[in-house]
């Protein structure tokens, strides 16, 4: 009796153990947001939230409740199309994307304009991990099911889509007429902007999931086969490879007046003159992982990088890489997987893994300002 | 630790399969169950010889429990000297299980984690990858698609469901007819086998209904590998082993 009760114990232990009832948050990507007139408006999962972007107070959430919205899953980075007041955003479990009506500002809360799909039947099969990018009159936005979708902004309904072979899982870049559109099928695609027609394809040795950059007349690209790539926009043809990489480029990177800075995933940073593609420096910081994109200060001086191991921020010096003091981190930073974003005043983060969902920092002092949800011990 | 030495040796030698099998993801969790399973074959038969032998001894096994009904320490004592006299250990078809369960356990862990479903799980994956494995990582993420069915996320038709449901079942009902009957004889061992062959499948069913296809591939696999090894093991023991018990102890020759 005594053997089979030890067998029924480990049985329940293996049961325990392969459904994941040891606990422990879960967190499937990574949020973002943006920052418009003073106001902040974060994919916070639950909730789209829009927030006060000096004090953190909170002025709306979409929708108002949390209870029935578990299945939507805000993470892709909202978009703001000023002239139409659109504000969109996109949904990681429900597949779908939501464009809001803004009456006059952001601080007022937004009223639903329209979904795609209209109806649960059609649209993306997949997750939508990144945030869209608005070009004329349509909004572009990749899924998991390796699509690009084109949406009519006026009323959401599909004008054309673009099938890949895997995930997209970066917002495309427009130029012009020509969207270019990364993709985890190791291609990037030029395609045109009226239409979705195939201009050219460029195959790269691992899957590309960063956005493409222009600088000096080129698109730059990273891949997770440790290459970075400098591309004719007009014709496709791979000008420059850089194959010295030490791991996955994964963030999309950030260019300011003739230098482009490259980070990976074992902590490397990365910086090219755009003009020559020379190896400016390069440094790397022991333990990190470079997922989210950088940001530049205004005049190019300091370069932030987000580490999701730790969940700090690091400062560099853009002349030669010097890693700089920058504030005190907060006792309990939870991870940084997503992208930095800043209004010039103020640097704000979206951590995972802890309470707070949204953290502000003084851009010069690097001093925490405000965080939401308030700590309970600060209220 | 549990990463370091179970579950990251067994991920990355998935991930060698998926890279040197035209990158074919199912062809590659196949491979690593049939690896995995077969390394653990001299465990699987370790266990049925030992509880084989221990059915065998059921019956002086009755006798003493018989003979000191009222005196449970001598009853132990003059069963552990039977035991040591037969030369079984009385744990040996506990033991095998001990040491297969991790390995399982680390083999369904690494193929949830290989095929990383989500961002974050590409992300967490990407500092478990060997680096000092040339051209290991750049072939991530695995390519998931096989024919209805996106490895990385449940089968929405939830036919790979069934099939680990009805493939479990056929596995536990192999098992039960192999050990009819042994270790203790007892009824509510008897009772707690028959209950396992129904909540095992619909358990492996619910779960493969809640997590990636992959695994069901994995529960499959090795169902019909474990299914293959029970049964060849009771072919080798002649069919004994499937008669089901007389519910009388025979009396021992002397």
């Amino acid at each position: 009796m005594r053997r089979w009760l030890l067998l029924l114990g480990l049985i329940l232990t293996a049961l325990l153990t392969l459904t994941g009832c040891s606990g422990g948050a879960r967190q499937e990507s990574w949020p973002g947001l943006i920052v418009v007139d003073d106001v902040v408006v974060a994919a916070d999962v639950n909730q789209l939230r829009g927030l006060d972007a000096a004090t953190g107070k909170l002025l709306w959430a979409w929708p108002e409740t949390t209870k029935s919205n578990a299945a939507i899953g805000f993470y892709a980075t909202p978009a703001y199309d000023a002239d139409r007041g659109l504000l969109l955003a996109a949904g990681f479990k429900d597949r779908t994307v939501y464009a809001f009506r803004v009456d006059g500002s952001l601080r007022e809360p937004p009223t639903l304009a329209w979904t795609f799909p209209a109806d649960k039947e059609d649209g993306a099969k997949g997750q939508y991990v990144a945030g869209g990018t608005i070009a004329g009159d349509l909004f572009l936005i990749g899924n998991g099911d390796g699509t690009l979708y084109a949406l009519r902004l006026d009323d959401g309904s599909l004008a054309w889509s673009f099938h890949t072979d895997d995930r997209i899982w970066n917002a495309p870049l427009v130029r012009d007429d020509t969207v270019y559109l990364t993709s985890l099928d190791h291609h990037l695609y030029a395609l045109a902007l009226d239409d979705g027609s195939p201009k050219w394809q460029v195959e790269t040795a691992g899957a590309v999931a960063m956005a493409p950059v222009y600088a000096d007349g080129s698109l730059w690209i990273g891949d997770f086969g440790y290459r970075i790539y400098r591309i004719d926009p007009q014709s496709g043809e791979v000008t420059w490879t850089f194959t010295e990489g030490k791991d996955w480029f994964w963030a999309t990177p950030v260019a300011h007046e003739g230098m482009i800075y490259f980070t990976d995933v074992s902590g490397n940073v990365w910086a090219f003159a755009t003009a020559t593609n020379e190896l400016r420096w390069h440094t790397a910081v022991n333990g990190a992982i470079f997922r989210g994109r950088g940001l530049l200060t205004p005049d190019g001086a300091k370069l932030f990088e987000p580490d999701y191991v730790h969940g700090l921020v690091y400062l560099f010096d853009t002349r030669n890489g010097q890693q700089i003091a920058w504030g005190t981190p907060p006792a309990n930073p939870g991870r940084l997987p997503g992208d930095l974003a800043s209004d010039d005043e103020r640097l704000y983060t979206m951590p995972i893994l802890i309470p707070q969902h949204v953290q502000t920092f003084d851009l010069e002092r690097g001093e925490l300002i405000w965080e939401y949800p308030v700590p309970e011990e600060a209220k | 630790m549990w990463d370091l030495i179970v579950v990251d040796p067994i991920t990355n030698l998935l991930l060698l399969f998926y890279k040197y099998l035209g990158h074919q993801t199912i062809l590659a969790v196949t491979l690593l169950t049939l690896v995995v399973r077969l390394a653990l074959t001299p465990l699987t038969i370790s266990q049925q010889k030992s509880m084989s032998r221990q059915r065998e001894l059921q019956p002086r096994l009755k006798e003493l429990q018989e003979k000191y009904k009222n005196d449970k320490q001598k009853l132990a004592e003059e069963q552990m000297k039977l035991y040591r006299e037969m030369g079984i250990n009385p744990a040996g078809g506990c033991l095998p299980m001990l040491i297969q369960l991790p390995l399982m356990i680390g083999l369904y862990q690494a193929i949830i984690r290989a095929l990383a479903a989500t961002p974050i799980g590409l992300l967490n994956l990407a500092s478990h990858v060997y680096h000092w494995l040339p051209g290991l990582s750049t072939v991530l993420p695995m390519q998931s698609h096989f024919l209805w069915l996106d490895l990385a996320l449940p089968d929405p038709y939830y036919i790979m469901p069934i099939l680990v449901v009805v493939t479990s079942w056929y596995q536990q009902k192999v098992i039960n007819d192999l050990q009819q009957g042994t270790a203790t004889g007892d009824p509510q061992a008897q009772a707690m086998s028959q209950s396992m062959q129904i909540t095992m499948p619909l358990f492996l069913g619910f779960i493969s209904m809640s997590y990636a296809a992959g695994l069901s591939v994995y529960f499959i696999v090795s169902n019909l590998v474990g299914i293959f090894q029970y049964t060849a093991f009771r072919q080798h023991l002649g069919g004994n082993t499937a008669e089901k018990p007389s519910g009388k102890p025979k009396a021992r020759k002397k």
